[in-house]
């Protein structure tokens, strides 16, 4: 219970109604309006900020604004690609977090004024806020590519968010031609999740293997190096050997423009097609978030090393993917690590308390095949106004490992994609 | 004197006894692997709430200096303070013990059961009652897939690394892979130690 002086006391029993006496203390804040939080949008980020404040602050107001009715978690959604794992297996809903106590709006929001603490959506709702949480993921650059353009996702499917174009590009794989290529472009850094377009890679390959065994993976890459890089090249090597090809971007992974049309990339060093082609597309920081002015240069949002607050605008959190978490990676996990620590911050901030000291870590496995995983693990603290690695900490698996230790990474990986998507959404 | 201000002033912080530390802000950093609370809901990763403290904090305190094997716990606390990982463990060990819910295929515990019975109830118990202490965790009700790889480290040939418990390696390595599999289940889905 909270701290009264006994005027204050006598002050909040007479404002209320007998009911509230006889059900017992009220939980609301004695003398103002119950603090109101709002989050826009529901993925790891933003749902999980909703859980950790209902269970923390019950008296805070929590408002999840969410475009979508179901949520599809891209997590190992490359598997989906291989054949070995099915998308609704990582599709969520929100009943949990309303059954929680959570106001879920399934709306699109508009527009967010900073000042007047407002948000507008589609649906012409307008919601007030004391506390703002912008989660709005990527959103793709179609302009950093030439010929690029958004009916690419249909051609060649980015399945870069997962759902529909995962399933699209499954479908492309499976009426390919056995001897066949598939081609991967990776994107200009930062982009979402670092070894994805790595293990993707894999689990076409696993695919081919079982069904295409002269199929071919091309890796056209716009960077030198790769997350993961010793693991994924043994891996890769053990498990498929002669299958998957990675040019770095001064190797020919460099993609210059693309013709849709004749399905060519064209590189520095000539041109490229496949028989079916992922393109992942560079990525910025959500629509709402350029909108709202919360992006600088980079194209992502610059937030506070302690409480993921934007540094452009006052009372407006960023987490996730959208934001610039310095040394921090655009994951799953680490989307999920910031919003503990913006719940944290959050109810001290409501409360008048000085900013707590952030935990912030990341975990992330990359799966090669079923029964051979290997992970990275990042952890994080405030240094000199940004995030940084802190040094020591993590590392990644090593390479040369036994058999045992790959299965067992692999079936962690499994169990932690079941405790992280409950954290978030269950 | 030191510490005793440090003390007052976490306690009149209502946070941590250990001086500086976000006790939210840490316990929860295991929740995306361990669950939320550390009920597990992922069949390979343990549950933690209601674990020994003294098991916890030895276990963690071994990972951190590489004592012990680990595939990433290692790597996960090795900048963690000592005070930080007596805060985790005070923390878990504070919590209720959930058994898994798992249905029980009785022909796998029953076998299960015969294979504990024989190499793994004389240390694991006492007076028939199954302990969780410093040196023995509880076993009744956590997760089958981690029983299963914890005890594959001392089957798995592959697995060259130093063992957890010189006493299993001895009563332990020759168990086929079946027999690991069917005590995890037999543990897995025994409730209340019986």
């Amino acid at each position: 219970m909270m701290n009264l002086n006994r005027r204050q006391f006598v002050g909040a029993m007479g404002s209320l109604g007998a009911g509230s006496l006889i059900a017992g203390f009220p939980s609301i804040v004695l003398g103002a309006a119950k603090a109101r939080v709002v989050i826009v949008g529901g993925g790891f980020g933003g749902a999980t900020v909703a859980r950790y404040l209902r269970m923390s602050a019950p008296d805070v107001e929590v408002t999840l604004i969410e475009r979508n009715e179901k949520y599809v978690a891209c997590p190992f959604s490359n598997e989906v690609l291989s054949g070995e794992r099915e998308i609704a297996s990582l599709t969520y809903d929100y009943k949990a977090h309303t059954a929680r106590g959570t106001h879920v709006v399934h709306d699109e929001v508009t527009a967010i004024d900073p000042v007047k603490k407002m948000v507008s959506t589609k649906g012409g709702k307008r919601i007030a806020y004391d506390r703002l949480v912008v989660a709005p993921g990527i959103a793709f650059d179609w302009t950093a590519t030439e010929g690029a353009s958004p009916e690419l996702e249909k051609t060649m499917p980015h399945a870069w968010k997962a759902g529909e174009n995962t399933l699209l590009l499954r479908k492309q794989l499976e009426a390919m031609k056995d001897g066949g290529v598939a081609i991967v472009t990776v994107p200009r850094r930062p982009y979402r999740c670092p070894p994805g377009p790595y293990e993707r890679a894999a689990q076409m390959a696993l695919y081919f293997k079982h069904h295409k065994p002269r199929s071919k993976v091309l890796i056209l890459d716009d960077g030198e190096t790769i997350a993961k890089q010793a693991l994924f090249e043994e891996a890769w090597a053990k498990l498929y050997p002669g299958m998957i090809t990675w040019m770095s971007g001064k190797n020919g992974g460099k993609i210059l423009r693309i013709d849709q049309k004749k399905r060519l990339l064209d590189t520095e060093l000539g041109d490229q097609t496949g028989d079916v082609i992922s393109f992942i597309p560079a990525q910025k920081a959500g629509d709402i978030a350029i909108a709202t002015g919360l992006t600088d240069k980079s194209g992502w949002c610059p937030v506070d090393a302690m409480t993921l607050e934007s540094t452009i605008h006052k009372s407006i959190h960023v987490i996730g993917d959208a934001s610039s978490a310095g040394a921090m990676p655009k994951s799953a996990n680490s989307a999920v690590s910031q919003a503990r620590v913006v719940a944290d911050a959050i109810v001290a901030a409501l409360s008048g308390k000085p900013a707590p000291m952030p935990y912030y870590t990341n975990t992330c496995y990359s799966l090669v095949a079923p029964d051979y995983g290997f992970s990275i693990v990042g952890i994080y603290q405030p240094e000199g106004g940004k995030i940084a690695a802190v040094m020591g900490g993590g590392g990644l698996s090593p390479t040369r490992a036994p058999a045992y230790v790959r299965k067992a990474e692999a079936e962690y990986g499994y169990s932690w994609l079941k405790n992280v998507t409950a954290e978030a959404f269950l | 004197m030191r510490s005793l201000v440090f003390a007052l002033a976490c306690a009149a912080a209502g946070s941590s006894l250990a001086a500086g530390i976000n006790e939210f802000g840490l316990v929860n950093t295991c929740n995306s692997c361990h669950g939320v609370g550390g009920v597990s809901v992922g069949p390979s990763i343990p549950n933690l709430a209601g674990l020994d403290e003294g098991y916890l904090k030895r276990v963690m305190m071994e990972q951190k200096k590489g004592d012990r094997f680990s595939t990433i716990m290692g790597r996960l606390l090795k900048t963690y303070s000592d005070d930080e990982i007596a805060v985790l463990a005070r923390y878990f060990a504070a919590k209720e013990w959930k058994f898994i819910e798992t249905e029980k295929q009785s022909e796998v515990a029953d076998r299960g059961r015969g294979v504990y019975r024989k190499y793994c109830m004389n240390c694991h118990e006492k007076d028939g009652k199954e302990k969780n202490t410093e040196d023995m965790p509880r076993l009744s009700g956590q997760w089958p897939g981690y029983l299963k790889l914890e005890t594959l480290k001392y089957v798995d040939k592959s697995f060259t690394d130093r063992k957890p418990s010189e006493k299993m390696a001895e009563k332990i390595s020759h168990l086929s892979d079946d027999e690991v599999a069917a005590a995890a289940h037999f543990l897995a889905s025994r409730k209340g130690g019986q």
